[in-house]
């Protein structure tokens, strides 16, 4: 456990070297990119020196790897604060969205999952093998689009945004707004910014939500074909019994690998989302950090995602302990 | 929201802030009172003193706008040394400001150290936003209370800031007491909307007030709303093409040369390009066709010098010059949207279509933005699609880049001519006068320059159906909240969509 905590740190190390290089050979300027091309040069000169950008580029590397040790990475450029603060901010809204993607195709996923399996070949399991397919081959942007059109311009459903424009967010508490609405007792804030969630938790998720559906049915087909579930059966247990006891766990396994590592993409991967339904996560902060040149935010970010990543595997690792007695952590 | 640190989305800048004088739109060639109920200007037009509305206090303190809070403000400004500092800063800024004196509380006096009519306008700006000295010493921290001010306001205007989620909205809550008039609106919402989709449904469905940035497609499906009025106005905005004098080009022979050092040459370019169909193709209804660089709106606009396409004088001024078998360049222009909506792709391919006609290749190369501007300020781009957009309401702002300065120095254009006209403008008191040299300036750049002029953009602005008057919308600054009633939402760049909600919406 310890050992895969420790994993971390290469990673970490390794990251942030990566990204620290590939913004360096980008062939732009940052200081160009901030103070608009009109600015003088004795302008420009006083910000390098300000940034440390006038220094050789090893030195710049010690200063942010030293930086990093101590918790600090940097001041943005764009936002003018340091980049834990802005990650403090964006992250949740990002955390928010795609748990709640996450628990949709979950819940959506499993059922779907299962009744296929124990229905195979028939309308059930053709209805969610055409409902799998739509979900990996329709684009996020395009589903986005047209439910944004369907339910918000047509039906007057909740549109973009995380909550409605009149309605203040709830007291800042964990920047979840779901969860400070019901710390803070804000029913208000609590009702809109649910239904702000759903839609663009769907969109994010639909895929995911086919993934898991179709990895459920192929693992329970898998499970169900195999020797002790024929002995269940023949010590008459009941289908109930054999599906959700003996056959579901065992089956969970490679599942929560996909449910693992979906997590970990739908983290890094709701640009699109972010940017139909207007929501202030990480996806968009980084967009707009790689357009303004903005070196520590974008290294910041990419920090996050990786450290993410691997916490998502460690949880996938403990779960197959836990689902399967016989696999223990090393 | 540091009025010292910011030089784009100014518009919350300017409802929280007052300033000495304010643009009066849509004529910009002049300033009017603001702070400043009067102002004298010294005989040789170095000194400037201004005499201040009395009684004026800071939102939220009590604290008077006096001249200390003016000469606290603009030094601040120039020691923050931020993107806008280039305006004000001694040391190669636009202007020279030599002393600031307080005579007295409510009498200022600037001393310049050459004659600029960019002064007014710049001290209309918003980097000459007044601030209240006392609440920023109380919040100074150790960058003159600069990340405070993200958070907070320290100014006298008609709104002040309530909050910022970074990403999301700005909110602004009027200011019931402002000196100028009673605020109609309580608050005004900036809602961070890029996509265009939300930004249409939300103003069919009445959720946004306002909506900017829109390209002419999406214009023209939004006008059909009941209600939407499309509020336009010219924006000081000059969409042009450069030709780089020194740029070596390989001809067909084998040859290296460089064609646009010959005047010839770019007389041709000029004569060959259809203006026609650029402004009234591919900016239908969001375009100005301009010819002068000076654009409508600022002093020294010239209507007369629109160009006129002639490809068959294009065609023999380009056989005179010895390059009738033409020759290929590499144009390079952004990608996306520019200035009004119009993909400068598209509009390289239209120069493409056109220039062929008389022997020339363009290869239209769509480089980003920040590559895009590396080249040409290193000089190696041979043509450039780009704009030239105002900073202040002054026309110097655009007769040294295109004259003597940034831009011309990009395509190694030199005019000692010419450059001696725009000084002798800049210096020159006389409005009328100095309205003529700019004219004669822009005609011999016009004769001889590097620059193919090609459209002024329109701002178009999408104004529902609550909102009043549209006319507040007509300011290309800023608008005009503070005379809004009803609602109002906006996206005044490309990045922030705005509303403002009225009482009965509040929570």
């Amino acid at each position: 456990m310890l050992r895969r905590a420790a994993l971390l740190i290469p990673v970490i190390i390794g990251i942030s070297t990566l990204t620290f290089i590939i913004t360096r050979l980008v062939p732009a300027n940052p200081i160009i990119a901030f103070l608009g091309e009109f600015a003088r040069p004795a302008q420009e000169a006083a910000l390098e020196a300000k940034w440390g950008l006038n220094r050789p580029l090893y030195e710049q590397y010690i200063r942010y790897m030293y930086g990093l040790t101590q918790g600090d990475l940097g001041i943005s450029i764009h936002t003018q604060r340091p980049v834990i603060v802005d990650l403090e901010e964006f992250f949740p809204a990002t955390v928010e969205l795609s748990t709640a993607a996450l628990l949709i195709s979950i819940c959506l996923g499993l059922p779907m999952g299962i009744l296929s399996a124990i229905r195979r070949n028939k309308l059930t399991d053709h209805v969610a093998r055409i409902f799998a397919l739509s979900g990996v081959s329709i684009p996020v942007f395009w589903l986005g689009l047209l439910l944004l059109f369907v339910v918000y311009y047509k039906l007057g459903g909740p549109g973009f945004g995380r909550i409605d424009p009149g309605i203040s967010p709830p007291t800042r508490i964990t920047g979840l707004y779901v969860v400070d609405s019901i710390l803070t007792q804000n029913w208000q804030a609590l009702g809109s910014s649910l239904i702000h969630l759903i839609m663009p938790a769907f969109v994010l998720g639909y895929a995911t939500t086919a993934v898991i559906s179709r990895m459920v049915r192929a693992s329970m087909l898998e499970v169900l074909s195999q020797d002790y579930i024929r002995s269940a059966r023949a010590h008459g247990l009941s289908e109930r019994v054999i599906i959700y006891r003996h056959a579901l766990r065992n089956a969970m396994i490679p599942v929560t690998t996909v449910i693992g590592l979906s997590y970990g993409s739908l983290l890094s991967g709701a640009v699109l989302t972010e940017t139909i339904f207007a929501w202030p996560g990480i996806g968009r902060y980084i967009t707009d950090a790689i357009s303004a040149l903005d070196f520590p935010a974008v290294t910041g970010t990419s920090i996050l995602i990786a450290i993410v990543y691997v916490l998502a595997n460690l949880v996938v690792d403990i779960a197959y302990a836990y689902l399967d007695p016989r696999i223990r952590l090393g | 929201m540091d009025p010292a640190m910011n030089f784009e989305d100014l518009d919350p800048i300017y409802s929280m802030y007052d300033r000495l004088v304010t643009y009066v739109p849509p004529d910009y060639s002049k300033v009017a009172p603001m702070l400043a109920d009067s102002w004298d200007v010294s005989s040789d037009g170095l000194t400037y003193t201004f005499h201040l509305h009395p009684g004026v206090t800071f939102t939220g303190t009590s604290d008077p706008v006096d001249a200390a809070s003016v000469k606290f403000s603009i030094e601040r400004a120039e020691a923050i040394n931020g993107p806008p500092a280039w305006l004000l800063r001694p040391d190669g800024g636009v202007i020279n400001i030599t002393s600031i004196q307080v005579l007295d509380p409510m009498t200022i006096r600037f001393t310049l150290a050459a004659v600029s009519g960019s002064f007014l306008p710049i001290m209309a700006n918003a980097v000459s936003s007044v601030m209240d000295p006392k609440l920023i010493a109380a919040n100074n921290g150790t960058d003159f209370g600069s990340s405070w001010l993200n958070d907070h306001s320290a100014g006298s205007g008609p709104f002040s800031l309530q909050q910022w989620i970074r990403g999301q909205e700005l909110d602004l809550v009027a200011n019931k007491n402002y000196w100028r008039g009673a605020v109609q609106l309580d608050k005004v919402v900036w809602l961070n909307v890029v996509e265009a989709t939300d930004k249409i449904f939300g103003i069919q469905r009445g959720d946004l007030d306002v909506v900017g940035s829109l390209s002419p497609d999406q214009l023209a499906l939004v006008s059909s709303i009941p209600g939407v009025q499309l509020v336009k106005a010219a924006d000081l905005t000059t969409v042009y093409f450069g030709m780089n004098l020194k740029a070596p080009i390989t001809l067909p022979n084998g040859s290296v040369a460089m064609p646009f050092s010959d005047r010839r040459v770019r007389m041709a370019v000029k004569l060959a390009v259809n203006y026609t169909a650029i402004t009234a193709v591919l900016g239908q209804g969001v375009t100005i066709p301009l010819g002068g660089f000076i654009p409508k709106g600022m002093l020294g606009y010239d209507p007369s010098l629109t160009p006129t396409q002639n490809v068959a004088q294009a065609q023999e001024l380009m056989k005179e010059a010895g390059y009738g078998n033409g020759f290929t360049v590499t144009m390079l222009a952004e990608p996306g949207m520019q200035s009004a909506g119009i993909a400068w792709a598209d509009m390289g391919l239209s120069i493409r279509h056109d220039l062929a006609a008389i022997g020339i290749t363009v290869q239209v190369q769509v480089t980003e933005g920040a590559t895009l501007l590396r080249t040409y300020r290193a000089r190696q781009a041979q043509m450039v699609i780009m704009n030239w957009n105002k900073d202040y309401s002054d026309p110097d702002d655009f007769t040294f880049p295109f004259c003597d300065g940034s831009l011309s120095h990009r395509v190694n254009y030199d005019n000692a001519t010419i450059d001696s006209l725009i000084t002798q403008a800049s210096q020159q008191p006389d409005q009328a006068k100095r309205a003529q040299l700019l004219i004669q300036a822009q005609e011999m750049l016009t004769d001889d320059g590097p620059w193919v002029i090609l459209y002024q953009p329109l701002i178009v602005t999408v104004v529902g159906p609550h909102t009043q008057p549209v006319s507040a919308f007509q300011n290309i600054f800023w608008f005009d909240y503070w005379q809004m009633y009803k609602v109002a939402q906006v996206a005044t760049t490309s990045s922030m969509a705005v509303i403002a909600l009225v009482a009965s919406r509040r929570p």
